[in-house]
């Protein structure tokens, strides 16, 4: 991969040394067609209607492409061109920065497996999966036991306020003495005295989301409370989620690998 | 399927894979395209414009193919 000859440039008309054609034994792109090469439903991937526009710009690029004045104008184009799927990339990595580490650090390790030359389905679902494993380990684990509660629990106060000192809860609001991050059950008032912070908190209709809302300073009563910060408290046991999972996503790069390998 | 935990970290998961592979392909392209001085000032130029401006795509690819039609005949 990453060879000039993977975007092939079409052949100028002027060109006055044609390249010469590849003995198909040379070839070290050569591979035997798919059985499926060439069948209706194969070409049926690219609608003419659909794909008017870029197939208008792909005509363009084999007709043109070769002459001089196309590859003047590409030389300009493809940086310019690069450079905004660059500034596009950097605004999704942000995203998923702010989203979570982990995503920042398998986007990386993505990264670099393509380059080493891991096939790209492999490594698509090879993420998915160390990121769903992860995800569930730091949710089942034995610290997430005391956020996973469904009903009876509320995000801990540690996680609204962490970095406001010693807290206290009020209201419907209970807290564990024994731990530095109260664990709140139910809804009521979580304050913290030496920031003046007051939060609202509880769960909402679903049994695996809660929400909490930042009260102006001094407030005694809950305000706003649908537009507050939802936290997710995810359900002990959804072992009909990770069947639909692996039955939706499995199969679904089962078939894609087998139609990229028959139809190319 | 965004309902389904499970689901949801396995699609961030593969959404975040596939900016990966994009950014490996990026790089790959970028190496063919940015061969000399002017196709580097030609991508800082409309990053610049990008980021500063915040003109559309469009615009820039045009703007691009112009100058690279200029530096060609100049050369």
């Amino acid at each position: 991969m990453g060879e000039r000859a993977r975007v092939p440039r079409p052949a100028g008309r002027d060109e006055p040394h044609p390249r010469p054609e590849l003995d198909r034994d040379d070839d070290p792109h050569r591979s035997d067609p798919g059985p499926l090469a060439g069948a209706p439903g194969c070409r049926r991937l690219v609608h003419p209607a659909r794909d008017a526009d870029r197939l208008a710009l792909v005509w363009a690029y084999v007709r043109y492409g070769g002459t001089p004045t196309g590859e003047a104008l590409l030389y300009g184009i493809e940086p310019v061109v690069i450079t905004i799927v660059v500034l596009a990339l950097v605004k999704l990595g942000r995203t998923a920065a702010k989203r979570s580490p982990l995503l920042v650090i398998t986007g990386l390790a993505s990264l670099v497996l393509y380059l080493v030359g891991v096939n790209e389905l492999i490594l698509l679902l090879g993420v998915g999966l160390v990121v769903l494993v992860v995800q569930a380990g730091s949710r089942l684990g034995p610290g997430a036991a005391r956020t996973i509660a469904p009903l009876t629990s509320a995000p801990s106060c540690s996680r609204l306020s962490s970095r406001t000192g010693p807290r206290s809860c009020s209201g419907g609001c209970s807290s564990s003495s024994s731990s530095s991050a109260p664990l709140c059950t139910g809804a009521g008032m979580c304050s913290s005295p030496s920031s003046g912070v007051t939060w609202w908190i509880g769960w909402g209709g679903s049994r695996s989301t809660s929400w909490s809302t930042r009260l102006p300073s001094g407030s005694s009563r809950r305000a706003g409370v649908h537009s507050g910060e939802v936290h997710r408290v995810p359900r002990r046991r959804d072992h009909r989620g990770l069947l639909a999972t692996a039955g939706i996503f499995l199969p679904a790069f089962v078939f894609v690998g087998l139609l990229s390998h028959w139809c190319r | 399927m965004r309902r389904s935990a499970w689901a949801r970290d396995m699609l961030d998961g593969v959404n975040v894979g596939a900016v990966g592979l994009m950014a490996g392909v990026a790089w790959q392209l970028g190496r063919q395209a940015i061969v000399d001085v002017p196709t580097a000032l030609f991508a800082l130029g409309a990053a610049a414009v990008l980021l500063r401006f915040n003109l559309n795509s469009g615009w820039v690819v045009l703007a691009g193919g112009a100058l690279g039609l200029l530096v060609t005949a100049v050369r």
